[in-house]
């Protein structure tokens, strides 16, 4: 009566692919291509990990969110390894990763014409993240082949040295093999010119202004220059312009991939009044405001100065303005928005050289963009930022005002704990407390919880 | 009568020492059916018989006539000699013709009532009857419970061989009876009855069904088995049970009622089916419901149980209990096998408990026709108490103050310097405000309404010897307590049996239902009935224009509009969107039976189940400013096709030889299910006049998906008894599962079980006077639980888009870590019981004791994230259960004023035994409330801190430890570690959601036409995690709070009652964390049915043949329990392990029916 054989059994999905079954051709590898470019768009989504530790965790930005602790302990700088989104941001990194090391894992017994600029891509990008998480946390597992189980629960920190050696070398991997701008194979994804940016970042970051003036300077005056009006970075007709060096790429509309910076840094609950409803992050600080000099152009096409609800009633609540769309494009709840974000561009390459070769016309040309006076001149406001140092440090604030750099460059500059201590966040005291340690997210508590033995010792100082 | 019995040839009836022969199960059948025989000569006057037998005997010219006609012999063999031969030809000749010829010259008398032959011999002296002095003869009728006759009841002097059987109209007539014997009385089916005989010479008797009688057949998996040859742990409740109770799902009307099943009704909505877990939880992940088997056909309960079942009708993974498209009155019989032994026969299905449903099937012999209708009222029976107005501005204002202080102002501070959230508006000092505010809104009045329901139903059966056939229809018509929520459903039932000879059979069961339910607040967090608890009690139902909110910029309410106060209007949730969702259901079973040889029987059966589910949706522009914002018009439509096929083919085998009996069954079976689902969202619709998508101008989403899943399972069963006394069983099923990995496809379930009929033994004999059963049973089975994802071994793609090239790109990435391993898990069960009835079944019980271990629980576990996945799906954890079924059930009396009590009460222990790798404890969250899975504990153990009251002052803050930034007023938090520090380590087990023990008392009484029930059912020992707490206990986000709650810390000089914290929100503040504050009791103790019935006297409605009985029925009369929202058996979510967290659910209401019931 055996009437159905084996097979009968064998069933597949018909509404998901078969990872079994994929990773095998050109078109294949393309698409998984996409989808770990589309990492991107949570790792510098509106409300995620370089968000909360550029900004939220920085004296520029607050929130008026009402859902959630995890927010607030990132707004006071007092994170606990039990913060939920600590513990998504570490996995939203090693989701990308995997995909990452998936491609490039199997590129490696492919034979292709663009395998190795597929490659170069995918290595870029996890450089991208290694060298966040490595700011974010310090050493982390470094992982970049496929592994059992088994050597997963055994794996422990990197030190940041080792981090950094794998980092340069994805990079430098990225710098042989990638295409200039202008012929790279699609327009967004990564180029030459984005890994000699990313690169000096990373030696600047390590202290290594040596290599990070000699990366920079790769790209200094070559393909990329500072457009000319500062509102045109944001200009949904004018994406991936001359200043553009590394750039997500959405396309509004829900049915698309819409960015949600509108949305989401519109102030909380305006009903209508900005934005459908608004979620009230990235909210701009006193301190941040009262920062643009008097007549810098920038600060009114980055900010605005305060909302009035339906009812009439004005708010003083200030928000960033960077990445308006009026295209009214809805996903139902909020609006599926057209902006581009800029991870690397121009202007910081600029302000990264002035810091890494100490010399202040590389700040200058950002000034003078501005239309502001330059440094070194009488009308210069030195009396406010005495030092180049401080002088560069006050630009890339105002510059890249909301861009998720600001934490990032306290930390690196080593001027953080001075900074937030005496900023408006700590009008009540809140910030009294926190140390350098705070400057480093613990590592999370469920990381821990899985292997105690081998993870409590490896826990940050200070959690 | 709804009892089904078995009958077996040359069987022995108990102290009858003529044996008497009765020759087809089926006329015991017809006879036990008749209620209202309609007295029909015409059949025996009309039907002419034609014969030509030479050299027959009597036996085979009978049996001749039974074949060509419908007319049925009832006779004793050993009073009748049916070998004798005789010729016999006969041609156009009446029945009394034909039977004049045959038994010409003998004594043998017949009487004929419509196609009931009955034949007689005159009673005959008894061989030693040698006291002769007072003999006289006694005559009588019997008759059953109705008062209609019992024709073929056995009658016998005790002690003697003196017998004879009651003719068609019930009546016998013995003689030569002696002062002082002793008469019994004894059917099938029915409880033996002994008269003592006096003076009288009349003696006409009643005779009651035994429904607890061991005779009675009871189904276990692919067959039926006689309730005393059971091994297994079987409960069983007939139709009679939950008769007169109209639920839309038939476990609500069997819960309580069943020993180790416990069935929890955790929504009140219409047509929502309860949860149901055999003997507790043997899983952690994966689904914990049995499964159903509907006339043959196994059907798995759909119903999303991924951890996360909370949900709504507008997801069609919700709520798909194969149940809920069975007509209540439909069912004959409801089985529960518990025991591992029992469900083995279910293989990898079998490891939840199998429910299994017969549904009643038409009867050989007469036309019936029943109909009844009935009507109900619901009302909420417990609504939560709420601040009104007045209470809410002072918590308000406290809330403001307090959370102001927290963000470091000042209570003094004026408006102007704070946030519009933490101002104090100033309509809350203006005398014309409070006025026009009064004592507010209860928006539960608003959202809750008196409901009515009808139900009526109409079934006709009946058949011929043949051709046996029922038909049913059934309309349900139920409204929700809440607005505009309502439930209806059209049920049409065929079912039908053939005989094509004796050999050669055929079946079929064609059953199609319909539901149109449109449902609010049955999702908790989020829809009306949580939302409606915590809108603020200050605003009108309507505003002076006519809208619904004071988000509504024209109205003078709008004045509130800048302060964040909430209101979720229940009339925009039920007026201002409408949703609508259809289920059709067609099951069709067709089956051919062939006895191969006497004894052998080749079965094969073909069903198909087909389940369509449309649900669509639409919310109107704006909502009339109800909502919490405005929004745009937006419409969703889903629909769900489900395709379930299965095919059986099945041999079985029984034989009897001597003291030895044994049955064999072998099967084979193929099923494939097909799932397709679409979606569509849609908006930018014009105006609100068309909401079909068709007026839409955006289609924002739209997806279809399609899954299958196939089975092939092979069966093998053996019964052997030993005189009735050693009964043995043993079972094997192998089950290849597509869902299963490719290097694990093929499960093997055997189980085995013995028992022990110790009252038949010689040496218990001293006892058979007051002892009339004594059975041990012991059995040992393995189950499997095969109910995780359909491609749960199969590595998945995921679809990720990103824009190149200004082109939105569709992108793919591996979204699992996948285990090739994956396989059921496996559950071995050990089962001890004893089954007893004492002082003739006045006093029957049921004990079972039961282990089971469950090995390679399918979990979903935690793995190191920096595999890019942070959890698998494996076959890694152990749980434990164990506990005891007991059921007791006495007559107290039995005479003309009846009195039946049936207790059930049951207990199940659970422990974890192994989690993962490390055994890494698992927390689970929804909506800031958490369970700890961990070793050692039983699942369900509720995760938080242990409140203790309020920080009394602000000298306590230091005399204890306290929370980070406590402050005076706040929660008392225990430090659990002892560290000297109140922090995140200081969570500990807060509750549980599994009771101590579970159990339900039914006690019935029937006096002349009357009868009455009461089951009362209760829980004891479980909390429940109250969700709507984190907002209705505690100050947050603007929300009111319960009446409770208004008892509390004010300051030091007004400290309230001690125990209720101030209100103040912030991220880090202690109220906002789940602790036991939130926990509550969740024992109770409920009136659960109360039923009143009157059968009105047959002689008013005699002209028509009918039987009119009239009934009250109250459902959930009453709850005793200290649960401070609706009701202590309330749990959003529906399967999984988040049960008994309640987030608001929908009200269980209280439900008054009277119903009429017409029999023809």
């Amino acid at each position: 009566m055996g009437a159905c054989g084996e097979d009968f059994l064998d069933l597949t999905p018909q509404s998901n692919a078969n990872a079994d079954d994929f990773y095998r051709n050109d078109s294949e590898i393309q698409t998984a291509i996409v989808a770990s470019y589309s990492s991107l768009y949570d790792v510098y989504g509106a409300v995620n990990v370089m968000y909360f530790f550029g900004a939220l965790c920085s004296d520029d930005a607050y929130t008026d969110d009402q859902g959630l602790g995890d927010y607030v302990e990132f707004q006071y700088v007092n994170i606990t390894p039990s913060n939920n989104e600590v513990l998504a941001a570490w996995r939203l990194f090693y989701q990308a990763i995997t995909r990452i090391n998936k491609i490039v894992e199997s590129l490696e017994n492919m034979d292709l014409s663009n395998k190795t600029v597929y490659e170069a891509e995918m290595k870029f990008l996890r450089a991208l993240y290694y060298f966040n998480m490595t700011q974010i946390w310090g050493g982390v597992p470094l992982v970049t082949t496929s592994m059992s189980l088994d050597e997963a629960y055994k794996k422990g920190r990197a030190s940041v040295d080792e981090m950094y050696t794998q980092i340069i070398e994805d990079l430098n991997y990225g710098i042989q093999e990638l295409p200039h701008k202008g012929s790279e194979r699609a327009t967004g994804v990564v180029t030459k010119g984005a890994a000699y940016a990313l690169l000096g970042k990373v030696y600047l970051t390590k202290g290594d202004k040596t290599n990070a003036t000699s990366s920079l300077m790769n790209i200094y005056n070559n393909e990329y220059s500072l457009t000319p009006n500062y509102s045109d970075l944001w200009d949904m007709d004018k994406k991936n312009g001359v200043e553009s060096i590394f750039e997500i790429q959405y396309l509004g509309g829900a049915e698309n991939s819409p960015s949600y910076y509108w949305a989401m840094y519109s102030p909380a609950n305006n009903a209508g009044a900005v934005t459908l409803q608004g979620a009230g992050h990235n909210q701009v600080t006193d301190d941040l405001w009262n920062d643009y000099e008097e007549d810098d152009p920038r600060r009114n096409i980055s900010i605005q100065d305060g909302w009035t609800t339906i009812a009439g009633v004005f708010n003083s609540t200030r928000f960033p303005i960077k990445w308006v769309d009026e295209t009214e494009n809805y996903d139902g709840n909020s609006e599926a928005a057209n902006n581009n974000f800029i991870v690397l561009r121009y202007a910081d390459v600029l302000l990264m050289l002035a810091e890494a070769t100490g010399d202040e016309q590389y700040l200058n040309e950002v000034r003078n963009r501005a239309g502001l006076p330059l440094y070194g001149t009488s009308e210069y406001p030195s009396e406010k930022y005495p030092s180049l140092a401080l002088a560069i440090e006050h630009e890339r604030r105002v510059e890249l005002a909301m861009e998720f750099h600001r934490l990032f460059d306290l930390k690196r500059t080593g001027r953080a704990m001075e900074v937030l201590k005496t900023s408006s966040k700590n009008k009540t005291g809140l910030l009294d407390n926190i140390t350098e340690n705070n400057l480093s997210w613990p590592i999370p508590e469920s990381v821990i919880d899985q292997n105690p033995d081998l993870w409590q010792e490896l826990q940050n100082p200070g959690y | 009568m709804k009892k089904k019995f078995c009958f077996y040839r040359n069987k022995k009836f108990f102290g009858l020492t003529k044996r008497l022969k009765i020759m087809k199960l089926t006329i015991l059948l017809l006879l036990v059916s008749v209620t209202g025989v309609f007295a029909n000569k015409s059949y025996a006057q009309n039907k002419r018989l034609n014969l030509n037998m030479r050299e027959a005997t009597v036996k085979e010219v009978l049996n001749s006539i039974e074949k060509q006609s419908e007319f049925y012999f009832l006779y004793s063999e050993d009073l009748i000699n049916i070998k004798r031969k005789v010729n016999i030809t006969i041609e156009n000749k009446k029945i009394e013709q034909a039977l004049n010829l045959i038994f010409e010259g003998t004594a043998v008398n017949y009487s004929i009532r419509d196609r009931i032959i009955v034949l007689t011999i005159p009673e005959v002296l008894p061989e030693n009857s040698g006291i002769l002095q007072q003999q006289r003869t006694v005559s009588g009728k019997v008759t059953d419970e109705s008062g209609q006759p019992l024709p073929g009841v056995t009658v016998i002097v005790k002690g003697t061989t003196t017998g004879t059987i009651t003719d068609v109209d019930g009546k016998y007539t013995i003689s030569n009876i002696s002062e002082g014997a002793i008469l019994q009385f004894s059917f099938v089916g029915m409880k033996a009855q002994e008269i003592e005989i006096a003076a009288q010479t009349v003696v006409n008797i009643t005779l009651e069904s035994s429904t607890i009688g061991l005779e009675e057949v009871v189904a276990i998996g692919y067959g039926t088995m006689k309730k005393r040859d059971l091994t297994g742990s079987v409960s069983s409740i007939s139709s009679d049970k939950i008769k007169e109770r109209s639920s839309g799902n038939v476990l609500q009307s069997i819960s309580g009622q069943l020993a180790g099943v416990k069935i929890t009704q955790n929504s009140g909505a219409p047509g929502m089916a309860p949860s149901i877990r055999v003997r507790g939880a043997s899983s952690i992940t994966s689904g914990t419901t049995p499964l159903y088997v509907i006339d043959g056909i196994p059907l798995e309960d759909a119903t999303t149980h991924d951890g996360n079942g909370q949900s709504g009708s507008s997801d069609l993974g919700y709520n798909m209990n194969p149940l809920n498209s069975i007509n209540q009155s439909d069912i004959e019989s409801i089985e529960v096998l518990k025991d591992a032994s029992s469900t083995a026969i279910y293989g990898s299905r079998g490891a939840n408990g199998v429910v299994l449903i017969t549904t009643k099937q038409g009867k050989a012999g007469k036309n019936r026709i029943e109909a009844s209708y009935e009507f109900g009222i619901s009302k909420v029976a417990r609504t939560v108490e709420m601040m009104n107005g007045p209470e809410f501005i002072e918590w308000a204002t406290y809330y403001r103050n307090n959370t102001w202080q927290t963000l470091g102002g000042n209570i003094d501070d004026p408006n102007d310097v704070r946030p519009l959230q933490y101002q104090i508006p100033s309509m809350f000092s203006d005398p014309e405000w409070l006025e026009r505010i009064g004592q507010g809104t209860d928006w539960q009045d608003v959202l809750f309404r008196t409901a009515y329901t009808h139900n009526a139903q109409v079934s006709a059966s009946g058949g011929s010897k043949k051709t046996q056939y029922l038909l049913s229809v059934g309309y349900l018509d139920s409204e929700g307590v809440v607005e505009n929520s309502y439930y209806d459903r059209l049920n049409v039932r065929t079912n039908l049996r053939h005989k094509f000879s004796d050999k050669f059979r055929t079946g079929m069961n064609i059953s199609l239902s319909r539901s149109e339910s449109q449902m609010f607040g049955d999702k908790g967090k989020s829809d009306a009935v949580s939302m409606a608890l915590q809108s603020d009690p200050i605003f009108p139902v309507f505003t002076e224009n006519g809208t619904l909110s004071h988000r509504d910029p024209e109205s003078i309410w709008n004045v509130f509009e800048p302060y964040y106060f909430q209101l979720w209007h229940p009339y925009s949730y039920t007026r201002e969107t409408e949703n609508e969702k259809i289920i059709n259901n067609i099951m069709a079973a067709s089956f051919l039976e062939y006895d191969i040889l006497p004894g052998l029987t080749l079965k094969t059966s073909m069903s198909g189940t087909t389940d369509y589910q449309l649900y669509q949706d639409y919310r109107n522009t704006g909502q009339n400013y109800g909502q919490a914002q405005y929004r745009e018009a937006e419409a969703n439509q889903k629909s769900q096709l489900l395709f379930n096929w299965i095919w059986e083919n099945t041999l079985n085998y029984n034989k009897s030889i001597g003291d030895h009996s044994l049955a064999a069954f072998l099967g084979y079976s193929v099923q494939k299910q097909r799932t397709d689902y679409e979606e569509i969202t849609a908006s930018g619709f014009p105006n609100d006049l068309v909401k079909t998508i068709n007026a839409a101008t955006t289609i924002s989403d739209a997806e279809t998906t399609k899954t299958e899943w196939s089975m092939i399972s092979y069966i093998a069963r053996a019964n052997y008894s030993y005189k009735g006394k050693y009964l043995f069983s043993a079972a094997l099923r192998s089950d290849g599962s597509s869902r299963f990995g490719a290097n694990s496809r093929w499960g093997y379930f055997p189980s085995a079980s013995v028992g022990w009929r110790m009252s038949e033994e010689k040496f218990m004999k001293g006892t058979s006077k007051w002892l009339d059963n004594l059975k041990l049973r012991l059995s040992y089975g393995v189950t499997g639980n095969n109910q995780i994802p359909n491609y749960g071994a199969i590595s998945q793609m995921s679809y990720s888009s990103y824009v190149m090239n200004g082109t939105n790109t569709s992108g793919m990435y591996q979204s699992e870590y996948v285990d090739k391993n994956l396989k059921w898990e496996k559950t071995n069960q050990v089962n001890i019981g004893f089954d007893a009835s004492l002082f003739n079944n006045r006093l029957i019980f049921s004990y079972d004791y039961y282990y089971s271990k469950t090995k390679d629980l399918l979990l979903d576990v935690p793995i190191p994230d920096i595999l890019g996945y942070s959890s698998t799906l494996t076959n890694i954890g152990e749980l434990e259960n164990k506990g005891m079924d007991f059921t007791v059930s006495t007559r107290n009396l039995t005479r003309k004023f009846k009195w039946n009590t049936e207790f059930n009460i049951s207990g199940n222990r659970n422990k974890i035994l192994k989690l993962g790798t490390n055994d890494s404890q698992i927390e689970m969250t929804r909506n800031s409330c958490s369970i700890l899975i961990e070793v050692g504990k039983p699942l369900g153990n509720y995760y938080g801190y242990k409140y203790e009251g309020v920080i009394m002052s602000e000298a306590e803050l230091t005399q204890y430890p306290v929370f980070a930034n406590s402050e005076a007023g706040d929660p008392k938090i225990r430090d659990v570690n002892g560290d000297k520090l109140v922090d995140s380590k200081d969570r500990t087990i807060i509750g549980n959601s599994n009771p101590d023990f579970t159990w339900g008392l039914t006690n019935s009484f029937s006096y002349k036409g009357f009868d009455m029930s009461v089951l009362i059912t209760g829980s004891y020992g479980n909390e429940i995690f109250n969700q709507q707490a984190r907002f209705t206990m505690i100050g947050r986000a603007n929300r009111n709070a319960y009446k409770e709650a208004f008892g509390f810390w004010r300051s030091e000089e007004n400290p309230g009652d001690g125990w209720h914290c101030k209100p103040r929100d912030g991220q880090n503040t202690m109220q906002n964390q789940a602790s036991s504050y939130w926990v509550e009791d969740g024992t109770f103790v409920r009136i659960k049915n109360i039923r009143l019935g009157y059968t009105l006297p047959k002689h008013l409605f005699q002209q028509i043949g009918a039987t009119v009985k009239l009934y009250l029925n109250i459902e959930n009369a009453y709850v005793f329990s200290d649960y401070i929202n609706f009701d202590p058996e309330a749990s959003t979510f529906q399967t999984g392990i988040f049960q008994g967290f309640d987030y608001a659910a929908y009200p269980s209401p209280r439900v008054c029916t009277i119903g009429v019931n017409l029999n023809f």
